[in-house]
């Protein structure tokens, strides 16, 4: 199988872009030419012009290419809630929003806890996912946080990192314990920061908003005191911390703070508290509802702030796929949680189109920096690497329509809104598992 | 108007012809007007109550009653939360069978707003959570109008347990859009976060608070604020916040209370039966304000010329 792709903007994070041809043979990027692709593969050897030597040619002229993009926080509900997402549809979106990599959260039914669970997701994975899957491993049975989950037999089956995700560990010493038992493995510990004891309604900032609609709601608060008391245990334990989606600007300074004394912190950031503030759940929009929740307007410019100034390593989408039957409710009662991958790309250009990021920034937090975090091989676009590949055209605008979403579920505070910068094709191992009809 | 979810979306201009609205009826009910009797004959209205409240349920049936509306009641007031599927069920079903208007009440903030985006009925909220409780609102802006003229500058102080409370949330959008100047006093535990950004003030000191005041609501304070931890205990809280006889205010303010009132809690018996209380015109003109309402939502036009 031989796909050429002609007269693309290759851009590696880090490096300058450079216009060129691809050719993908199998699963690898075979041969780079630069240039303009009529010179460069006449002036190669013999053939590489004629396109009957190809089972496939993309005409890439206006597209940039990227490395695939990386998503380290993501839901696909398998098994369990197979009405809202399974590995196979919501690997199919995540495609479709360039993702070449996700990694899965263990909060399914049952819980990813036990190796028998990471051996059938594996299968699962294997049978129907069109890209890379890395499942990761729960850190406490049932996500009770009360006892250790089997964490090593679930890395010898493959996780690559362990969550209670979704729902934070309040007792302090049983995170201790979670801490120094992972560096056995070597495996970051990835956290959901939200004292459940200073939470009464989750989903809903605790602010002026929250308060008008008769809400208590989530405070800034919760999350800051978990952020710090595991900083402080993971500082001691010399442990691998990795802070999910960040959305307070006090989290943001600890975390500082933390890099800056050498503690093996990362942290992550979504695309929607990159975006929108709490005035999203005005007049009780459940589509806005998402844990931790979306805050203020000082907030939002502080993870801005930090993505830039490296504070914050990556973009994840947190992509939670719910259907109407988890919320088309009453607010208190909906799920939390939005569809992110097939938005993700588009409505972080929109920092690149801002000024806040410069667009290699953007890629290197969407491909080598999460990399980086999980231990993943390097993206590079480079002769001989694995063909995991994005092309994208930045000028095309388009409205989000959730009638075109992959995803089983739609649950998005976006639909409607104007953006720019549509993925066209998405590679994986060389297979083409995106096109944009 | 589809719906009456909160006074949130009303506008003042809104308010106002609700108000000379609800003053139309008050005077037709003392002059004992006959045509009343069958103004909105043929006319089902369903009281549904997941939530106690005998005192709101029996105003609103008696107002509709006045009018010659029949009126269903749809109880469902225990401890345990009906969920927003089941009770779309209910309304549904009830909706099918004919129900002209729904009055709603239940503890969750949010409800009747979900409900009325799939009802044709129209829906009104007599209390969701801690978020909205238009009737009462609008009963207390009569009740003060019937007092005060003039609105603007008013001082209107609101005091107690304001976290909680839905009465207070009404009042504070009601007032504002008035012109009222409002005073929201009480314990930094039971002021609801961000509301320092709202245009009002906020003081610690009911001395002080009260010295100047036109208005003063006091709120209900609920016995589980104890064991919530919002504050000690009701001994500590009647010691710095109750309303009562010791201090001062001015003689012209009002004392207001949406009750039911926990006696010598968060006011002194002394003051509820105070020549200065007026808590049962608050409950007297509750009638012709949901006569109003229902009257508004049923014909679908204004009376008061
Ligand atoms: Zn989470």
């Amino acid at each position: 199988m031989k796909t050429l792709i002609k007269n693309i903007h290759i851009l590696n994070p880090h490096q300058k872009p450079f216009l060129g041809s691809l050719l993908i043979e199998n699963d690898k990027i075979k041969k780079i030419f630069k240039g303009d692709s009529r010179r460069s593969l006449y002036s190669a050897k013999a053939g590489y012009w004629n396109g009957k030597d190809f089972d496939k040619v993309i005409e890439g002229k206006g597209l940039h290419c990227f490395p695939g993009f990386i998503d380290l926080h993501c839901h696909l509900r398998e098994p369990g809630f197979e009405d809202c997402e399974t590995i196979e549809s919501g690997s199919r979106a995540a495609a479709a929003g360039g993702f070449t990599t996700i990694c899965c959260m263990p909060n399914t039914n049952p819980v990813n806890d036990h190796p028998q669970v990471t051996r059938l997701l594996q299968q699962k994975i294997k049978n129907s996912s069109v890209i890379k899957v890395f499942p990761i491993g729960a850190i406490s049975e049932g996500l009770e946080g009360k006892r250790l989950a089997q964490i090593g037999l679930c890395v010898d089956e493959g996780i690559i990192a362990i969550s209670d995700d979704g729902k934070c560990i309040s007792s302090t010493s049983f995170m201790a314990k979670a801490l120094a038992y992972s560096r056995q493995f070597d495996i970051p510990v990835v956290v959901h920061a939200e004292d459940p004891s200073l939470v009464y309604e989750y989903g809903i900032h605790t602010g002026r908003r929250a308060s008008l609609l008769g809400l208590k709601g989530s405070p800034a608060l919760a999350e800051e005191v978990i952020v710090a008391r595991d900083i402080v245990l993971a500082e001691r334990l010399k442990a691998r911390l990795h802070i999910a989606h960040v959305t307070s600007w006090q989290s943001v300074e600890y975390i500082k703070h933390a890099k800056e004394r050498g503690v093996k912190v990362t942290a992550e950031v979504c695309p929607h508290h990159l975006l929108l503030t709490e005035k999203a759940t005005e007049d009780f929009n459940t589509l806005a509802k998402v844990a931790p929740p979306l805050r203020s307007e000082k907030h939002r410019a502080a993870l801005r702030h930090a993505l830039k100034t490296d504070v914050i390593d990556c973009i994840a989408t947190d992509h939670a796929p719910w259907s109407e039957k988890y919320k088309d409710l009453p607010f208190v009662e909906a799920a939390c949680g939005i569809a992110g991958f097939e938005t993700a790309f588009s409505l972080s250009y929109e920092l690149v189109q801002e000024g806040v990021l410069s667009l290699p920034k953007l890629i290197s937090k969407l491909t080598v920096e999460p990399a980086k975090i999980f231990g993943l091989p390097k993206p590079e676009i480079k002769e001989n690497s694995a063909a995991d590949l994005v092309l994208v055209n930045l000028e095309q605008k388009y409205k989000i329509d959730t009638k075109n979403f992959l995803s089983k579920s739609k649950n998005t505070p976006f639909e409607g809104k104007s953006v720019k910068g549509k993925v066209k094709y998405t590679f994986c191992n060389g297979q083409l598992v995106y096109s944009d009809q | 108007m589809n719906h009456l979810l909160g006074v949130k979306e009303l506008s003042a201009q809104k308010i106002r012809a609700i108000l000379k609205e609800a003053f139309y009826f008050k005077n037709l009910v003392q002059k004992k007007d006959p045509s009343l009797q069958t103004l909105l004959a043929n006319h089902v209205v369903a009281n549904v109550f997941f939530e106690p409240s005998t005192r709101t349920r029996v105003s609103f049936e008696i107002a509709a009653k006045k009018l010659g509306a029949s009126v269903i009641n749809v109880l469902q007031e225990s401890s345990s939360i009906v969920k927003g599927e089941t009770i779309f069920d209910t309304l549904l079903n009830l909706e099918a069978m004919g129900v002209d208007l729904f009055i709603m009440r239940h503890s969750e903030a949010g409800m009747p707003h979900y409900l009325s985006r799939y009802l044709k009925t129209p829906i009104i909220n007599a209390g969701d959570g801690a978020h909205e409780h238009p009737t009462q609102a609008l009963l207390d802006l009569m009740t003060i109008v019937e007092y005060h003229k003039n609105l603007k500058g008013l001082k209107v102080v609101i005091l107690g347990d304001i976290l909680h409370s839905r009465v207070a949330r009404s009042n504070i959008f009601c007032l504002t859009k008035l012109g009222v100047k409002i005073t929201l006093c009480s314990l930094p535990t039971l002021i609801p976060k961000g509301f320092s950004d709202l245009d009002l003030s906020i003081s610690y000191d009911l001395k002080s608070a009260i010295a100047d005041a036109d208005v003063i609501m006091v709120l209900r304070l609920q016995k589980e604020r104890h064991e919530q931890n919002d504050i000690p205990s009701m001994k500590e809280y009647v010691k710095y916040f109750q309303l009562n006889e010791t201090l001062s205010f001015p003689k012209k303010a009002l004392i207001m209370h949406p009750g039911p009132v926990n006696r010598n809690v968060e006011m002194s018996d002394k003051l509820y039966n105070h020549s200065q209380s007026v808590v049962l015109s608050q409950v007297r003109n509750g009638l012709p304000m949901r006569m109003a309402l229902i009257s508004i939502f049923l014909r679908n036009e204004f009376l008061a010329r």
